[in-house]
């Protein structure tokens, strides 16, 4: 059966005020009060691995602290489901695939499937990427609910075929949200911009202890008093981790460096094991590559991972929002990242990090970090305000009430 | 008694309005089509985000013809656009349309110049939430003080968010309100000189907090 997932309760919208300040807790608290009381139910296709996963995580309990009624379903799939999906995304993001009419059939039965085990209740309804996009068909006749398609990835380039099936659904909706507006289609309804965000205060962000960072380095033998280069990411083509080992590689000619490439799975992501038997195929023997394979829930690891680190890497050829970069900026680090998707909209180029298209691009910009520590402390410190600013938890909480207020009236102006 | 100015803040939610332009031909069919208030949150959003640095540019037009398109000599031509001498958003998009149209007579490969696929300019929309600050003032020491602690989008709002409003032109809210409810015309004509697009927000408190306070000593 589709389940129905009750995420672990958090920290309470109170502790975020020393992190993000009284005036934005308020707001939010402001925002939601014509809203207490309403469903919002969420739906994707995993509980775990992946950045829409762990923004879920969080965003349903503070929904919740707010007096909305949030609750959060997971699709039921088999390994047909998720093939087809991730074929699914990969299209979107512009990989030439061959669909086949089989590969519709799929996705449809499980969409209708889903839909038969899913009690589509809520006042909204927000069904997040493609996997759960044709369970619009289910939508009452009345009308009195609001369907919001929240799109993570990269539309931009879409395989026509697909997005052409797709759209015959996404045109139904009452509200589409994207990451950046790049990634948005033609579409006869309402397309917000809202870009992700990172929990301050989650096991993969909060501060840790110095010791604490130390001993994780220790478990995995690296070396804490030398520079790391850090990418955090799953096992994913897009991601370009066989291109990271090539820079990690540039900038060992001159740099004295270890590299590390971190990563979990995810549930619906078939193709994992594969791209990570071809990086460890890539980084061979070298004692100073660490390709850490991390279960889904290593959260604390990874933020270890990367306050250690010299600098950050995102070197992705394709990324939905590559949240990853968000998560680097706020331990202090100047990110690289790849000139794609929403990258360049964390990393302001040449000012909390630098925007690259090569391996080659992002060697020469890690060499220069390494070799001007006070240029990228400062960077750090930047970031870390870029990010506070932009892409923490509470700016995504309230960009989903303000949503849900336009959705409500249709009113283009609200006073409250 | 007059009525109290009221600070208040916005809060945006941006969608796209499905328009885009590589070049500055599509740039000038799409400005003829779009909502007014595209053409109003492009001229303005600049001054809402955190900045690290000086406004390079003070509007999204003018910053797209340089960055992305090279075109200098039409990034300074918009960047010097006295937005507020217009009384509504439509006269600012005529306005908009002339400079790009007359630079395309003037300089012809102008219009060769095209953006990379993912730098297109995106007309883009804001739908507003506007909510109190929980501020008020009757009186100049009121506002004084109020205006040194209110957040920096209230001074957006009130100094760029409500110039269009009702199809006329306007001072912004303070010099208005300085005028209709304290009657010191000395006064309003000093804080509307202030000119927003020249400084930071944080700036233009100061300024006009200086202003206030040497009103105050005089």
């Amino acid at each position: 059966m589709a389940q129905q997932w009750t995420p672990q309760p958090g920290p309470s919208l109170d502790a975020y005020r020393p992190v993000v300040g009284d005036r934005t807790i308020d707001e939010l608290y402001r925002l939601a009060a014509k809203l207490r009381g309403k469903r919002v139910q969420h739906v994707n296709a995993t509980r775990a691995g992946g950045g829409v996963a762990e923004i879920l995580n969080r965003l349903v309990p503070l929904m919740g602290e707010l007096g909305l009624n949030a609750s959060w379903d997971v699709l039921r799939g088999e390994d047909e489901f998720f093939r087809v999906t991730k074929s699914f995304h990969n299209a979107i993001q512009g990989e030439p695939l061959e669909l086949t009419s089989a590969d519709y059939e799929i996705f449809l039965k499980w969409n209708r499937l889903n839909g038969r085990e899913i009690d589509l209740h809520g006042d909204f309804v927000v069904l997040h990427d493609p996997q759960p996009a044709a369970m619009i068909e289910k939508r009452s006749a009345s009308g009195a609910q609001r369907y919001i398609w929240r799109c993570h990835i990269d539309a931009s380039n879409p395989h026509r075929g697909l997005w052409a099936f797709l759209e015959r659904f996404v045109r139904r909706y009452d509200a589409s949200l994207f990451s950046a507006p790049q990634f948005t289609q033609k579409l006869p309804i309402p397309q917000f911009l809202v870009a992700p965000a990172i929990d301050p205060l989650s096991d993969k962000n909060r501060p840790l202890p110095q010791e604490q960072i130390e001993a994780v380095l220790h478990r995995h033998g690296i070396d804490p008093s030398r520079p790391i280069l850090t990418q955090v990411s799953r096992f994913d083509r897009f991601k370009d981790p066989v291109g990271v080992i090539k820079t990690y590689k540039l900038v060992k000619e001159t740099n004295d460096c270890q590299l590390v490439l971190a990563g979990g799975g995810a549930s619906d992501d078939p193709e994992g094991a594969q791209v990570l038997a071809e990086v460890q195929a890539a980084a061979g023997q070298d004692p100073d590559l660490h390709v850490l394979l991390l279960p889904n829930d290593a959260h604390i690891e990874i933020n270890a991972l990367q306050r250690a680190s010299t600098v950050i890497l995102q070197k992705s050829t394709k990324e939905g929002f590559g949240l990853t970069v968000s998560e680097g900026l706020w331990k202090g680090k100047p990110v690289i990242g790849g000139a794609t998707g929403g990258i360049p909209l964390q990393i302001l180029d040449g000012v909390t990090g630098y925007l690259v298209y090569t391996p080659e691009g992002a060697a020469f910009r890690a060499r220069y970090l390494l070799n001007h520590p006070e240029a990228a402390a400062e960077m750090g410190r930047r970031g870390i305000e870029q990010v506070r600013q932009n892409f923490l938890l509470t700016r995504n909480l309230r960009d989903y009430l303000m949503i849900m207020q336009t959705c409500s009236s249709g009113d283009r102006r609200i006073t409250l | 008694m007059p009525d109290p100015f009221v600070f208040k803040k916005v809060l945006y939610l941006v969608e796209v309005t499905g328009r885009r332009a590589r070049t500055l031909d599509e740039l000038l069919r799409a400005l003829s089509v779009v909502p007014a208030e595209s053409v109003g949150y492009h001229m303005h959003r600049e001054f809402l985000a955190y900045k690290f640095a000086p406004i390079e540019y003070p509007n999204d037009f003018a910053y797209w013809s340089a960055k992305v398109l090279g075109d200098d000599i039409l990034a300074e031509s918009l960047a010097s656009l006295r937005v507020f001498k217009h009384r509504t958003l439509d006269g600012l998009r005529q306005e908009l349309m002339r400079l790009i149209g007359e630079h395309l007579i003037e300089v012809p490969a102008a219009s060769k110049l095209a953006a990379p696929p993912d730098r297109e300019f995106h007309f883009l929309q804001a739908r507003s939430v506007v909510m109190d600050c929980n501020r008020t003032a009757r009186n100049l020491e009121e506002l004084t003080g109020a205006l040194a602690e209110v957040e920096s989008s209230s001074l957006y709002f009130h100094l760029f968010e409500t110039r269009f409003g009702g199809g006329r032109g306007r001072d912004n809210d303070f010099a208005e309100w300085i005028r209709s409810s304290m009657g010191d015309e000395d006064l309003a004509a000093r804080v509307a000189n202030v000119d927003p697009y020249m400084f930071s927000l944080e700036q233009v408190r100061r300024s006009l907090l200086k202003i206030f306070l040497e009103r105050k000593a005089a």
